[in-house]
C-alpha cells in the first residue's frame, strides 16, 4: 500500500526519535543542546560492538545496537552532566552545544572511527522496527506524564526552587533527565546508522540539534506525543509542496520556515496545544487518606538554633540568632523591611546556608550539603514571599507536586499497570484534594493559578505546602495583598492547623493579624533578635517599638493593609 | 612566532565583531537569537550587492550596511519576539521563532542571489601587506582590527552614556522595575535589536572582504564560535567579548603552531567547556547576586 | 536507583516487542522488464513508444548546491537537447536532497519504486552515494554517479556506474603536470580534515606525492567553514616551499587562496576537481593566476561539442557552465548511448550496456565505462592564466 514511502515514514520516526531525547529535558526545563554528541558516541561505538551479522540466523543486530546506544549516551551524559548541571539556561545550553562539537572534532580525527571518511554499516533497520521504538518511547511518555517523577519533571521545569522545598530532589531529577535524553539520543545514533548505513562525524552536527530542538518544541514538549506531531509536521510539509508542484530550490525552505514561525508564534506549546486542551481533569476521588505519619505530640522539640547568622559579602543579613521551636506552636516573626526574615527562614527550610552558627530542624542539620528537599522530606514545608506557583500546572497539579514527600515512586509500577500505583496516585489525589478543600479552592481545582485572584493564589501556595503533610509550615507573608475579610479567614486556617497539631512559623507585616492568631512572637531588626516572647508583652516592649518607627505599632500597621 | 601571536589577535577580532552584537541581544534582553547568523550572512551578501553597484567606498558602504541591518532588526524584533513576550514558554519558543527567522532570511537570500557565492570586486578594496618588524600584516586584517574597536568603543560609549544606553541598562538590570520607571521597554527591546543586528550586518560584511567571497552558510560557520565567545566574556560584557574573541584566536593560532592543525577545531569548545565548569559567570562576567 | 531501574523495565519491555519485529528478512529484488520500454531499431534510429523516465537526485539547496545547481542545469539540457533528436523520448524527474542523507535516499526511494524510472542519475555527494547507492543495488537499478568521486563507490555493485573522474585521477595527472613545469621540491599540503571528499583526497594527494619523490615539508589542516587560514599559512610562509597543494571544497578555496596571496605567498597553488569551476576564477580574479587544477573537463579543450555545449549552456541559463554540469550534462548521452545500443530502456538493459561504453566522444573527450562500473577517460590539467582556464 505505501510502497515507495518507507523512507520518508522511516524519517518520521527517525525525527521523532531524536525529538524525544530534547523532549525530556525540556520536560524538566533543561535546556540541554548536547544530544548531537550523545547520538554519535552512541553510534560509532555500536559499530563497534554489534555484529555484522544476524542473531541466531533471524534476529536484526540493531537488538544489541539499541541497549549500547542507550548505555553509552546515558553514561556519556551522566558524566557530562557531573559538571554541567551546575549551569543553568542558556549557559547549560552553549556548555552542552560546546561538548557536542568536541565530540564532533574527537571523532573527526580519531583513527577508529575512519575520520571524516565515515563508517558503512549493513542496513538493518526496517521501518517496523523504527516505529516500534517511537511506540515504546510515546508509551513511557504517556505513562510518565501522571507519575511522580513526571510531575517532579514539570515542578522543577516551573521552578526549582519551589520544587525542592515540595521534597524534589531538584539536582537527581535534572540529572534522570539529562541521563534520560542522553540515552535516547544514543538510540537515535544507532538507528539512524543502521537504517542509512552510513555516518561521518558530520551527520552529528549542529544543525542536527537545531533540527531535533525544532522539532520538539513545534511539536510541543507538554504532551507525550508532541515529538511524533513535530516529526510529522517537518516531513509532510516539504511533501506537501512536492505534491502541490512547488519547485525545488528556496521556496519549499522558505514556506516551511514561515509555517514554523506562524505555528510558534500562534499556538503556544506547540502544535499539540491543539489536542490537550480537550483534555479534562479528573474528579475528586474522594476516600481515606491512609499511610500519614502521625504528626509529634504538642510540645516535642521540632528544631534548635544556636548563634546562627548569614552573611552576603559585608552586608551581615541575619546575625547571632537563637531560635527553638515546639510542636503545636504558631510562631510570628516580624520586623522591619531588611531585618533578616525571609533570609532565616529560608536557612530553616534549607535554601540557603547559614555562614555561622548551628542548628537542626526535624534531625536535619542546617548548613549540611544536600538540598532543600531533605528538610521538606523531613517535614518542613513552606510557601514563599513572592508567589512560586507552578503555572502551567493546574491548581489540583500544583498540589499533587505537594505530595511529592509523602507518596512513593509511581512510575515503574505504571509502566506494568500494577493495581498499587493507581493506589498511589489516587491516595495522592486524595490528600490533594483535602488540601484544596481545606483552603477553599475545590471548586477551581482545575483552573490555571495564573487566573486565580491574587488571595485565592496564596491559599493555593498554603494548600500545595500543606499536602506534603509537614510537622512543620513556614508561611512567608501569606497575608501580603490580602483584604482585611481574607486576612482573618487566613488567621482562622492557620489557627486551626495549630488544632491539626502543625506547628507554624509565619512571617508577617500585618502586625494586628499576628497577635491575633500566633502563640509566640519573635522580633528581628537589622539580623538580630531584638524581642521573644508572648506577643502582647512583646508588642509593648520599648525596643520593638522603637524599631516600628515612633512607636505606633499597633494601630499604624494595622491600618497599613 | 610574533606572526602567529598577530595572527591570532586578527583572527579573534573577526569573532569578536560577530560576538558583540550577539552578547548585546543576550545581555540586555536574555534572548539567544538563534538569527543573528542569517542577519550576518544578509549583511555580507547586501554589501557585496551595494558595492558591486554603486562601487561606494567602503566608509560609506558600512553605514549603509548598518542601515539595513538595523531595519532587518527592527523586523526580527516585531515579527519573532515581540509577540512572545509574556509567554509562559517565551524562552524556548524564542530561540525557535528566530531559528525561524533565520530560515525564511536564508531562503530570501538564496531567491536574491542563487546558490553561487558572491564577491566582491578585487579592485573594490585593493589589499596591502605592511610588514612590522618581520610581522606580515595586510591591510584587510587592519581595518577588521580597527573596526572592531571602534565599534567597541561606539557601542559602550552608547551603552554607558547615551539615554538609550542607559534605558538598555535599566531593563537588562529588571524589566519591570524599567518600566515603572517610564522606560518604553518595546521601544529599547526593538533598538537593541537594530543595533545588534546592524553590528551583525556590518561584521558579516567586514568578513565576506575578508574571505574575498560570502555564500549562505556563512554565518553559520561563525555561529558556534559566537557562542563560545559570549560566555567566555562573560553575560552581555562587550568588552569581554572583545577580549574572548582575541583569546579563542590566540588559542587556535597557537595550537596551529605548537601542536597539529587537525585539534584545533576542538580548543575553543574545550576552552568554554572548562571555563564554564570553573567559573560558570565566564571569564569577564559579574557575579549576580540570586534572590528568593 | 529509580532512573536505572527505569531504564532497565523500558529495556524489558522494549526488547520484547523488539524481538517480534527484529526479524530479518530478504526480498530478493524484482525486475520485470517492460516491453513498452523496448523500441526496435538500434542506435540512432532507435524507436521507443513510451516515455523514458530518468531520475537526478541533487543537491539544490543547503551545503553542495553550489555543485547541484549545475548539475541539474547541464542535464536538463542534455535531456531537451535529447528530446530534440527523436526517437527516444526523456523524462526527467528531478529530486532535491537538500544536501542531507534522509532526504537523499527518500528521493532514491521514490524515483525506484514509486515513479519507476529506468535510471537514476546522481546524488551529488559521495557521502549520500554510500547509502543510496546499496538501496539502487538492491533494487536492481542503474545508477550513474556525475560527482561522486569517492574511492569505493563503483564496487558497491554492479548497478552502480560513475562518470566523474575519481580524484586520484585527477591528482595524478595535476601533481605530475606540475611537478615537469615547475620543478617541485619541496611542498605543503593544505587540506579540510572535516569534509568526506577532501579528506580522501588528502590521503591520494601524500600517496601521489610519494610516488612523486616530492617532499611534504607542511601538512596542515582546517575545517569547511573556518574563515581565517593565516595561521597556517605563515607556517607555509616560513617554509619557503615549491608549491601548495590544496584539498578544499569551493567555499574554503577562496578564502584560503587570497589570504595566501595577500600575504605574498607566491609559490604556486596545485588542486584537483573541485578547483575546476569558473566561479572559483571569478571570485578570487587576479589571486587566482597561477591556480593548477587537475579535472576531467576544460571549458578550453577542443573536445567533440564543447564549443556548442558552453554557446547553449550559456544561452539557457546565463552564465558559464564548469565541470559539474559538464559530467552531469555527459550523463545523460551516456545513458542514451546504452539505451539505444538494444533501443531498451529496461533498468537491466541499461545496466548491462553503460558498462560496454567504449571510447565514447563527449565533452569530456573520448570516455569509457567497464562493467565494474568505473570510469577511464584522461584527466584535463589545466592553469589559470589571464583569468582563464588553459590547457597545461
Amino acid at each position: 500500500m505505501l510502497v515507495g514511502y518507507d523512507t520518508l515514514i522511516t524519517n518520521i520516526a527517525l525525527a521523532a526519535i531524536l525529538a524525544y531525547s530534547f523532549h525530556v529535558v525540556l520536560m524538566a526545563g533543561q535546556l540541554n543542546l548536547g544530544q548531537a554528541g550523545f547520538a554519535s558516541l552512541g553510534a560509532y561505538v555500536s559499530t563497534l560492538i554489534v555484529p555484522t551479522e544476524p542473531l541466531f540466523g533471524s534476529l536484526s543486530p540493531v537488538l544489541i545496537g539499541i541497549p549500547v546506544g542507550a548505555f553509552v549516551g546515558g553514561a556519556a551524559a551522566f558524566l557530562v552532566g557531573l559538571p554541567v548541571l551546575r549551569l543553568r539556561g542558556v549557559f547549560l545550553a552553549i556548555g552542552t552545544i560546546a561538548f557536542g562539537e568536541m565530540v564532533r572534532v574527537f571523532m573527526n580525527n580519531a583513527e577508529w572511527t575512519n575520520g571524516a571518511l565515515g563508517v558503512r554499516v549493513d542496513k538493518w533497520v526496517t521501518v517496523d522496527f523504527a516505529w516500534i521504538i517511537v511506540a515504546v518511547l510515546a508509551y513511557l511518555f504517556w505513562r510518565l506524564g501522571p507519575s511522580r517523577i513526571g510531575r517532579a519533571f514539570a515542578a522543577v521545569r516551573e521552578d526549582e526552587l519551589a520544587a525542592s522545598s515540595m521534597g524534589v530532589n531538584v539536582v537527581r531529577t535534572r540529572m534522570t533527565s539529562f541521563v534520560a535524553s542522553g540515552a535516547i539520543a544514543g538510540v537515535y545514533g544507532v538507528m539512524f546508522l543502521y537504517f542509512f548505513g552510513r555516518i561521518t562525524p558530520t551527520t552529528f552536527d549542529f544543525s542536527l540539534t537545531v533540527d531535533g530542538l525544532v522539532t520538539a518544541v513545534l511539536g510541543g514538549y507538554l504532551v507525550f506525543f508532541g515529538p511524533i506531531l513535530g516529526a510529522g509536521f517537518f516531513t509532510a510539509v516539504p511533501e506537501l509542496q512536492k505534491a502541490l508542484g512547488v519547485e525545488a530550490g528556496w521556496v519549499d525552505p522558505f514556506i516551511t520556515a514561515v509555517i514554523l514561525l506562524i505555528v510558534i508564534l500562534f499556538l503556544p506549546g506547540g502544535l499539540s496545544t491543539a489536542f490537550a486542551r480537550i483534555r479534562r481533569g479528573r474528579p475528586d476521588p474522594g476516600g481515606d487518606i491512609e499511610g500519614l505519619e502521625p504528626l509529634p505530640d504538642n510540645g516535642t522539640p521540632i528544631a534548635s538554633i544556636k548563634g546562627l547568622g548569614k552573611s552576603y559579602g559585608a552586608v551581615q543579613a541575619v546575625r547571632e540568632v537563637d531560635l527553638d521551636l515546639r510542636s503545636g506552636e504558631i510562631l510570628g516573626v516580624i520586623g522591619p523591611n531588611g531585618a533578616g526574615k525571609t533570609t532565616l527562614v529560608n536557612m530553616i527550610s534549607g535554601l540557603e546556608t547559614p555562614t555561622t552558627g548551628e542548628g537542626e530542624v526535624l534531625g536535619v542539620r542546617l548548613g549540611a550539603t544536600g538540598g532543600a528537599h531533605r528538610f521538606a522530606q523531613a517535614g518542613v514545608s513552606r510557601t514563599f514571599q513572592h508567589s512560586k506557583l507552578f503555572d502551567r500546572l493546574s491548581v489540583l497539579d500544583n498540589v499533587l507536586v505537594g505530595t511529592h514527600a509523602v507518596s512513593r515512586s509511581t512510575y515503574l509500577r505504571r509502566l506494568i499497570w500494577l493495581p498499587s500505583a493507581r493506589r498511589d496516585e489516587k491516595r495522592a489525589r486524595a490528600l490533594a484534594w483535602a488540601q484544596l478543600r481545606r483552603v477553599g479552592l475545590a471548586d477551581r481545582a482545575h483552573a490555571r493559578p495564573g487566573s486565580l485572584s491574587y488571595g485565592d493564589q496564596r491559599r493555593l501556595e498554603i494548600a500545595r505546602a500543606l499536602a506534603s503533610h509537614p510537622t512543620l509550615l513556614i508561611l512567608d507573608e501569606p497575608a501580603a495583598g490580602m483584604n482585611h475579610v481574607e486576612a482573618a479567614e487566613l488567621a482562622e486556617l492557620i489557627r486551626s492547623l495549630a488544632d491539626d497539631r502543625i506547628t507554624v512559623l509565619f512571617i508577617e507585616h500585618n502586625v494586628k493579624m499576628v497577635l491575633d492568631t500566633c502563640t509566640r512572637l519573635v522580633v528581628l531588626n537589622f539580623g538580630e533578635v531584638i524581642a521573644e516572647g508572648e506577643p502582647r508583652a512583646v508588642a509593648a516592649d520599648p525596643k520593638v517599638v522603637e524599631a516600628y518607627l515612633g512607636g505606633v505599632l499597633d494601630e499604624e500597621a494595622s491600618e497599613n493593609v | 612566532m610574533l606572526q602567529q601571536l598577530a595572527n591570532g589577535v586578527f583572527a579573534g577580532s573577526i569573532y569578536a565583531l560577530f560576538a558583540i552584537g550577539f552578547t548585546l541581544v543576550f545581555g540586555i534582553l536574555r534572548h539567544l537569537n538563534l538569527a543573528h547568523a542569517a542577519i550576518f550572512t544578509a549583511g555580507a551578501f547586501v554589501g557585496i550587492e551595494i558595492a558591486t553597484r554603486t562601487g561606494m567606498p567602503i566608509w560609506v558602504l558600512f553605514p549603509v550596511v548598518a542601515a539595513v541591518g538595523a531595519l532587518a532588526g527592527l523586523l526580527l524584533e516585531r515579527v519573532a519576539f515581540r509577540p512572545l513576550a509574556g509567554r509562559d514558554d517565551e524562552h524556548f519558543a524564542g530561540l525557535i521563532s528566530s531559528v525561524a527567522f533565520g530560515g525564511v532570511l536564508i531562503a530570501l537570500i538564496q531567491a536574491r542571489y542563487g546558490t553561487e557565492p558572491k564577491s566582491f570586486k578585487q579592485d573594490y578594496f585593493p589589499n596591502q601587506l605592511f610588514e612590522f618588524g618581520g610581522i606580515r600584516v595586510t591591510l584587510t586584517q587592519l581595518v577588521t582590527l580597527g573596526l572592531a574597536l571602534v565599534l567597541m568603543l561606539g557601542l559602550a560609549w552608547l551603552v554607558s552614556a547615551t539615554p538609550l544606553g542607559r534605558a538598555m541598562r535599566a531593563v537588562a538590570e529588571n524589566p519591570t522595575a524599567a518600566k515603572v520607571v517610564g522606560v518604553n521597554v518595546h521601544s529599547v527591546t526593538a533598538g537593541t535589536y537594530a543595533l545588534s543586528s546592524a553590528l551583525g550586518t556590518v561584521a558579516g560584511a567586514l568578513l565576506a572582504l575578508n574571505l574575498g567571497q560570502a555564500d549562505r552558510g556563512l554565518g553559520l560557520s561563525i555561529e558556534l564560535i559566537g557562542f563560545a565567545v559570549i560566555i567566555l566574556g562573560g553575560l552581555g560584557s562587550l568588552w569581554g567579548a572583545m577580549a574572548a574573541g582575541i583569546v579563542l584566536g590566540l588559542a587556535e593560532a597557537l595550537t596551529i603552531h605548537y601542536f597539529d592543525s587537525t585539534w584545533k577545531g576542538l580548543v575553543p569548545f574545550a576552552l568554554l567547556f572548562l571555563v564554564l565548569v570553573i567559573r560558570p559567570r565566564g571569564l569577564f562576567g559579574h557575579v549576580k547576586v540570586r534572590e528568593v | 536507583m529509580r532512573l536505572k531501574s527505569s531504564s532497565a523495565a523500558a529495556a524489558i519491555a522494549a526488547a520484547a516487542l523488539l524481538v517480534s519485529a527484529g526479524c530479518v528478512s530478504e526480498s530478493p529484488a524484482s525486475n520485470e522488464s517492460d516491453s513498452a520500454l523496448t523500441g526496435s531499431g538500434t542506435g540512432a534510429d532507435c524507436t521507443i513508444d513510451e516515455t523514458v523516465k530518468i531520475g537526478a537526485v541533487f543537491s539544490l539547496t543547503e551545503a553542495a548546491a553550489f555543485a547541484g545547481a549545475y548539475q541539474s542545469e547541464g542535464f536538463e539540457l542534455a535531456i531537451e537537447e535529447l528530446n530534440a533528436v527523436g526517437g527516444v523520448k526523456y523524462e526527467m524527474i528531478l529530486e532535491d536532497d537538500k544536501t542531507t542523507v534522509e532526504d537523499s535516499v527518500a528521493a532514491f526511494e521514490k524515483l525506484i519504486n514509486r515513479d519507476e524510472v529506468s535510471a537514476i542519475v546522481g546524488p551529488t555527494l559521495s557521502n549520500m552515494a554510500f547509502t543510496t547507492y546499496t538501496d539502487a543495488q538492491s533494487a536492481g537499478v542503474p545508477a550513474l554517479g556525475v560527482s561522486t568521486t569517492a574511492e569505493g563507490i563503483p564496487e558497491i555493485g554492479d548497478y552502480i556506474f560513475r562518470a566523474s573522474l575519481p580524484e586520484e585521477v585527477a591528482l595524478a595527472a595535476s601533481i605530475p603536470a606540475a611537478k615537469e613545469s615547475l620543478g617541485l621540491e619541496e611542498v605543503a599540503v593544505l587540506y579540510d580534515s572535516a569534509d568526506e571528499f577532501t579528506a580522501s583526497a588528502y590521503n591520494t594527494i601524500l600517496d601521489v606525492l610519494a610516488d612523486e619523490g616530492i617532499e611534504v615539508v607542511v601538512d596542515e589542516s582546517f575545517e569547511t567553514a573556518d574563515a581565517d587560514f593565516s595561521a597556517q599559512l605563515t607556517k607555509v610562509l616560513e617554509a619557503d616551499v615549491d608549491a601548495v597543494i590544496l584539498s578544499a571544497l569551493p567555499g574554503a578555496t577562496v578564502p584560503l587562496v587570497k589570504q595566501a596571496r595577500d600575504l605574498e605567498i607566491e609559490a604556486p597553488i596545485v588542486g584537483g576537481n573541485a578547483f575546476n569551476s569558473p566561479v572559483l576564477v571569478g571570485a578570487l580574479e587576479t589571486a587566482s593566476e597561477g591556480l593548477i587544477v587537475g579535472g576531467a573537463w576544460s571549458a578550453a579543450a577542443e573536445t567533440t561539442g564543447n564549443a556548442e555545449f558552453i554557446a547553449n549552456y550559456f544561452a539557457k541559463y546565463e552564465r558559464q557552465p564548469d565541470q559539474f554540469a559538464a559530467q552531469a550534462y555527459t550523463a545523460a548521452y551516456l545513458l542514451d548511448q546504452a539505451i539505444r545500443a538494444d533501443c531498451d530502456a529496461n533498468r537491466e538493459a541499461i545496466k548491462d550496456n553503460l558498462g560496454q561504453i567504449l571510447e565514447f566522444d563527449s565533452i569530456l573527450g573520448p570516455i569509457s565505462i567497464d562493467e565494474s562500473g568505473e570510469v577511464t577517460q584522461e584527466p584535463v590539467v589545466q592553469i589559470v592564466r589571464d583569468g582563464e582556464f588553459t590547457l597545461l
